[in-house]
C-alpha cells in the first residue's frame, strides 16, 4: 500500500511523516551515491558530439574493392581504411561490384555515391576493362567522368588507385591512363606498385596503408 | 495581570537563563528544520521519486510488442508475443488516446553488423557479429526503463554514439565492474541492404563508426546497443532501400518495434493492459514484480513513520521538561506573583507565554534552516540527475510549510508547556514561597 498523494502537513498523517522521511532517506542516498560513483561516472564519459553531417567515405570498383570471396571482412583493405583513417561519426559504403567497368561504375556506382553525399572516395577499376580490352582513351574519358561526378557530389578527397601496370588486350597501359586522369582532375594518384587483385591479409594491409597514406598526405 | 504584563515577565525570565532558553530553542529549532526539509523535498520530489515508484513512470509501464497477443500469455509479467502484426500510427494513437494512459514512448530496432576492436579474454580477436539497435526518443528516456551503469546516454538525435548493454560486455567477456573500460571506444556499425551484383543478391552495408558514450541496464527493447532513434531510423531506411525492401534479411516491416506505454499509476497497469489486448496486441508489465515492491514499500513506511513519530515527542518532552524545571526553580517568584496579587490564570499565561514564545523562535528557525538543508540536498539531487541525463526537480517552499512549520512548532511548545502551566498556576502561594 502506497500512501494517498494527496494527503499534506495539514493532515499530520503517520504516512505523511513517513513519506517525508522516505523521500529524506532516498536524497541522502542520492547524494551519497553522487560524490562516491555518480562523479566517476560521468568524468568517464565521452563528451557530446555534434549530431551533424561528418565524414563519408565511399569506395568505387570492382572485385579488388569488392573482395566478396574474402573470408574476412574486418581484412578487406577498405574496411581497414574505414577503421584507422576515418574519424569517429564517420559513414562508409562500399559500392564496388564484382564486374565492374569504368562504365558501368559511372552509370551504377557513381548516382549511389552521390546520394550518400561523399567526402572522401576511392576509386580502382581498372581489371575488368582490362580484360575487355577497353580502349585506353575511352577510358581516360570515362574515368575522368566518374571523377568529376565524385567531385560534383561532394567529395573532396577522391583516390586513383592503380597497381604498377595494367595492360589491356588492345596494348593501351591502364595505369598511365589513371595517371593521367588524376593530374588532369585534381584527384589523388596512389600507385599501389605489385599487388594481385587476390591480394592476401598482408597485401590487403599494403593496400589500405598506402591508401591511408594518401589521405594524410593529400 | 495585563497581556502585555504577562509578555514582559515571560521575556525577562527567557533572558535571565539564556542556557536553557537557547538548548530549548535549539531542540525546536532542529525538529522544525527536520520537518520543514522533509516536506519541502517531499512535496517538490514527490513526483520525481515517489511518482516513479506509485503514480507512473518506467515502473508503470508497459511494453507493446509489434505482435498479436498469445491468449495464454496475458496475465504474464513476461508474455510472449504471437504472431508478428504491424505497429503503426494509427495503433499509437488509439493506444495513446485510452483514458487510463498518460504517455506513449515508441521504440524502434534494427539488425545491425557489428565489428569491435575489443578483444577476449585469450586475446583473441572477436569476429564480426549480428545484433540489434534499440531506437528510441532520447529526450524522454526519463519515461523509460534505461538506467547508466557508465558514462552517459547518447545525445538526443546524434547518430553515431551508442550505449551498449551488461550482453556486449558478457560478449566480451566483461563484467559489470569493467563497464568503464569500453566507454570511448568506437564500433563499427552497419546496417544491411540487399542489392544486385553480377545477376546474384548480395547484401552491402552502410557502416557509421559509432562512439560507445556509455553502458546502460534497458528493458525498452531487445538488443545490445541502445541509440537514438534518428539513427535507428537511417539504418532501417538504408535497409528499405535495397532490392524488395531488402525482405531476404527477413527484417521487420513494423514501422514501430513496439511501444512503452506508461499508465497513470500502477493501479491502472492491469486495465491498460487489457485494453491493448483488446485492440490485438502483446503485452508485457512487471505488474507482479510492482506488487511485491509495494508491499515492501509499505513495511519501509511505517518504519521511517515511527522514527518520525518518536523524533516528534522527543522534541515535546524537551520542552515539556525545561517548563517543568523551570516551575520547580521558580516556585518562590511564583509565590511572590500570587502574593501580590497574581491569579492562577495570569501565572498560567506567563508559563504558557514562555513555551510559545520559545516554540515560535524555534520554529523561524528551524524554518529557515529546514529549508537551507532543502535546498542543498536539491543541489545534490539535481546534480546527480543532471549527469544522468535526467529532468531535475526544482524546489519550491510551499507557504503551507512555512505557516506550518513556525504554527506548529509554536502549537507543539504551547501544547508541551500546558502540564507545567497549570502546576505552576495551581501552586498555593504560602507553599511556593515556603518552598522557594
Amino acid at each position: 500500500m502506497v500512501a494517498d498523494p494527496q494527503r499534506r502537513w495539514g493532515g499530520a498523517s503517520v504516512a505523511a511523516i513517513g513519506r517525508c522521511v522516505l523521500v529524506l532517506f532516498v536524497g541522502v542516498t542520492l547524494a551519497a551515491g553522487c560524490s562516491s560513483s555518480g562523479g566517476s561516472t560521468t568524468s568517464d564519459a565521452p563528451p557530446e558530439t555534434n549530431a551533424g553531417p561528418g565524414v563519408v567515405y565511399v569506395a568505387v570498383g570492382a572485385k579488388e574493392t569488392n573482395n566478396r570471396d574474402r573470408a574476412d571482412l574486418q581484412d578487406n583493405w577498405p574496411q581497414i581504411v574505414f577503421a584507422e583513417s576515418i574519424p569517429s561519426g564517420g559513414i562508409y559504403v562500399n559500392l564496388a561490384t564484382d564486374d565492374a567497368t569504368v562504365q558501368s561504375a559511372l552509370d551504377g556506382q557513381l548516382p549511389q555515391a552521390a546520394s550518400l553525399h561523399p567526402t572522401i572516395a576511392t576509386v580502382w577499376v581498372e581489371s575488368s576493362d582490362a580484360r575487355l580490352g577497353t580502349p585506353a582513351s575511352v577510358y581516360r574519358q570515362k574515368l575522368t567522368a566518374l571523377v568529376d561526378g565524385l567531385h560534383a557530389a561532394g567529395a573532396t578527397q577522391i583516390l586513383l588507385l592503380t597497381p604498377a601496370t595494367s595492360t589491356t588486350d588492345a596494348g593501351g597501359d591502364l595505369a598511365d591512363s589513371v595517371a593521367q586522369v588524376a593530374k588532369a582532375t585534381g584527384a589523388t594518384l596512389v600507385a599501389l606498385g605489385d599487388v594481385s587483385d587476390r591480394a592476401d591479409d598482408a597485401g590487403q594491409r599494403r593496400i589500405a596503408d598506402s591508401v591511408s597514406g594518401a589521405l594524410r598526405g593529400s | 495581570m495585563t497581556w502585555r504584563d504577562a509578555i514582559r515577565l515571560a521575556a525577562r525570565t527567557v533572558r535571565r537563563r539564556p542556557g536553557r532558553a537557547v538548548l530549548t530553542v535549539l531542540a525546536v529549532t532542529l525538529a522544525a528544520a527536520l520537518l520543514t526539509a522533509l516536506l519541502t523535498i517531499s512535496t517538490t520530489a514527490e513526483t520525481r521519486v515517489l511518482e516513479q515508484l506509485s503514480s507512473g513512470g518506467p515502473l508503470a509501464g508497459i511494453k507493446v510488442a509489434a505482435a498479436a497477443p498469445d491468449p495464454g500469455q496475458v496475465d504474464q509479467d513476461n508474455a510472449s508475443p504471437g504472431a508478428p502484426k504491424s505497429l503503426d500510427d494509427a495503433a499509437l494513437t488509439q493506444i495513446s488516446e485510452l483514458p487510463d494512459v498518460r504517455e506513449v514512448v515508441p521504440i524502434v530496432s534494427s539488425k545491425v553488423y557489428v565489428i569491435t576492436p575489443a578483444r577476449d579474454r585469450d586475446n583473441h580477436r572477436i569476429g564480426p557479429f549480428v545484433e540489434d539497435l534499440v531506437g528510441v526518443d532520447l529526450t524522454r528516456v526519463s519515461q523509460l526503463p534505461i538506467t547508466p551503469v557508465a558514462g552517459r546516454l547518447p545525445s538526443p538525435g546524434a547518430t553515431s554514439e551508442i550505449a551498449v548493454t551488461q550482453g556486449y560486455l558478457e560478449r566480451l567477456g566483461l563484467q559489470r565492474v569493467d563497464a568503464p573500460q569500453v566507454v570511448g571506444t568506437a564500433l563499427q556499425v552497419a546496417s544491411p541492404q540487399v542489392v544486385a551484383d553480377g545477376g546474384q543478391f548480395r547484401v552491402r552495408g552502410r557502416w557509421v563508426k559509432a562512439t560507445i558514450v556509455g553502458v546502460v541496464a534497458q528493458e525498452a527493447g531487445d538488443g545490445q546497443f541502445l541509440a537514438s532513434a534518428e539513427m535507428v531510423a537511417q539504418a532501417r531506411d538504408w535497409a528499405r532501400a535495397g532490392i524488395d525492401e531488402s525482405r531476404d534479411l527477413k527484417l521487420s516491416t513494423s514501422p514501430y518495434t513496439g511501444l512503452f506505454v506508461v499508465a497513470r499509476g500502477i493501479d491502472n497497469v492491469s486495465k491498460v493492459r487489457a485494453q491493448i489486448t483488446a485492440i490485438g496486441y502483446s503485452t508485457s508489465a512487471p505488474e507482479n514484480l510492482i506488487a511485491s515492491v509495494r508491499r515492501y514499500l509499505h513495511v519501509v513506511e511505517i518504519v521511517l513513520s515511527s522514527v518520525g513519530i518518536i523524533a516528534l515527542v522527543v522534541a515535546a518532552l524537551g520542552i515539556s521538561n525545561a517548563m517543568l524545571a523551570a516551575v520547580r526553580e521558580r516556585r518562590r517568584e511564583i509565590g511572590v506573583l500570587k502574593a501580590i496579587g497574581a491569579r492562577d490564570r495570569d501565572v498560567y499565561r506567563v508559563f504558557l507565554l514562555e513555551a510559545g514564545t520559545l516554540g515560535f523562535v524555534g520554529g523561524v528557525l528551524g524554518t529557515l534552516v529546514g529549508w537551507a538543508i532543502a535546498e542543498a540536498v536539491g543541489r545534490v539531487v539535481n546534480g546527480y540527475l543532471a549527469a544522468q541525463r535526467l529532468v531535475g526537480v526544482q524546489l519550491t517552499l510551499p507557504w503551507t510549510v512555512v505557516v506550518g512549520g513556525i504554527v506548529g512548532s509554536t502549537l507543539l511548545a504551547l501544547l508541551a508547556g500546558t502540564l507545567p502551566a497549570v502546576r505552576a498556576a495551581r501552586l498555593p502561594a504560602r507553599e511556593a514561597v515556603g518552598g522557594g
